[in-house]
């Protein structure tokens, strides 16, 4: 069977995105049918417009899951972003102390490595921070079975949301704090390495899934 | 068929002209036996009704497109499904898997079909709107 040129082909992201939101069942049903349609109205006009319609059928679809997501289970995801939320805020400077303590048993300041130190404290912070987030949202995902995107995300928006009263609500007062502007990014990226994080939990297990369905496949052949 | 609801001191405030009143107490109590019957909501009932038009047919895209040309009302597959879903956790529909197409991208359809609590919930929601409906005068109403 001859491929489609990239153009007629639904766009892959978008397809992707739905994935994540959905139940891996639902996730196939619901792509099926976008890609149903999305065939049938790429021969009948331009592949631009269908790729819109593609793109915005899966914005509307990922709002759906999602909102049908927390609706169906609305406790125990407000119990798991909560304990995200706890969980975050007790181990925030974990990462911070680790390095530290990695560092004052190497003594490298006390050497000619003095460069790499300073290097090591200027980077290693924040990537260490990211870390502890994917870690987080790997941890957060693992409760939540078929809503490890949502869950994450839930927790993603409720840590920005957190960011921002203090940001702002420190700018009210004038504090130095309010102008330390590499902060707040620093945190935005941390809330968005924990959705990383769900995202990989949700892809490991999709691809465990598959792998299954492929064994159990290959089993029946034989 | 009483329509308007009567306040405390038996001011109508829901009027519907030339009808009796219906003191709040009363109101609240249709209420309550209507919520305990699990009435269908109204995007439910349109996709009930779209599936059991359908027959064997009703899968995503079918019945996204019966939505639309009956109702001229544009609606998002999440939105069929997250409706498919719930209506099967109820019981009201039941879904099996199809054989999947190319066109798919080799993805099988899922075809769903109205049960028989299905069909008992949208006779219970047209009996319960009929109800209300009756000796109303709709074009003529503030309504």
């Amino acid at each position: 069977m001859r491929r489609p040129a990239p153009h007629t082909r639904p766009p892959s992201i978008a397809a992707w995105l739905v994935s994540l939101f959905g139940s891996a069942d639902q996730a196939e049903s619901i792509l099926g049918d976008l890609d149903e349609e999305f065939s049938e109205i790429a021969s009948k006009s331009a592949a631009v417009s269908a790729r819109g319609w593609y793109w915005r059928q899966s914005l509307k679809t990922i709002a759906q899951l999602a909102g049908a997501g927390v609706r169906n289970a609305p406790w125990p995801l407000a119990g798991l972003v909560l304990a995200g939320f706890l969980l975050q805020w007790f181990s925030t400077g974990l990462p911070e102390r680790v390095i530290v303590a990695i560092l004052r048993t190497q003594r490298p300041y006390s050497n000619l490595h003095y460069d790499f130190y300073i290097s090591f404290l200027t980077y290693g912070f924040p990537i260490a921070g990211d870390i502890q987030s994917i870690l987080l949202g790997c941890l957060v995902a693992a409760f939540a079975r078929q809503r490890e995107v949502i869950a994450t995300t839930a927790l993603s928006f409720f840590g920005i949301a957190s960011i921002g009263l203090l940001f702002f609500g420190a700018s009210g007062h004038g504090s130095r704090f309010a102008y330390s502007w590499p902060f707040p990014i620093m945190q935005l990226i941390n809330q968005l390495a924990i959705v990383l994080g769900g995202v990989i939990v949700r892809e490991i297990r999709l691809a465990l899934r598959k792998g299954c369905h492929e064994h159990d496949f290959n089993w029946t052949d034989k | 068929m009483a329509l308007s609801i009567c306040g405390p001191d038996s001011t109508r405030v829901f009027l519907v002209p030339g009808l009796p009143c219906l003191t709040q107490v009363n109101f609240l109590y249709i209420v309550e036996v209507m919520s305990n019957r699990d009435y269908l909501g109204e995007f439910e009932h349109i996709v009930l009704l779209a599936v059991l038009r359908l027959d064997d047919q009703a899968y995503g895209v079918t019945v996204r497109r019966e939505i639309e040309v009956r109702t001229k009302r544009e609606v998002s597959i999440g939105a069929i499904y997250a409706t498919l879903d719930r209506l099967e956790a109820k019981g009201y529909v039941q879904s099996r898997p199809g054989d999947p197409t190319p066109e798919r991208g080799g993805r099988s359809k899922r075809f769903f079909r109205v049960t028989a609590p299905g069909v008992s919930a949208i006779h219970r929601t047209h009996r319960a709107i009929r109800s209300l409906a009756e000796g109303l005068d709709l074009l003529g109403s503030r309504l």
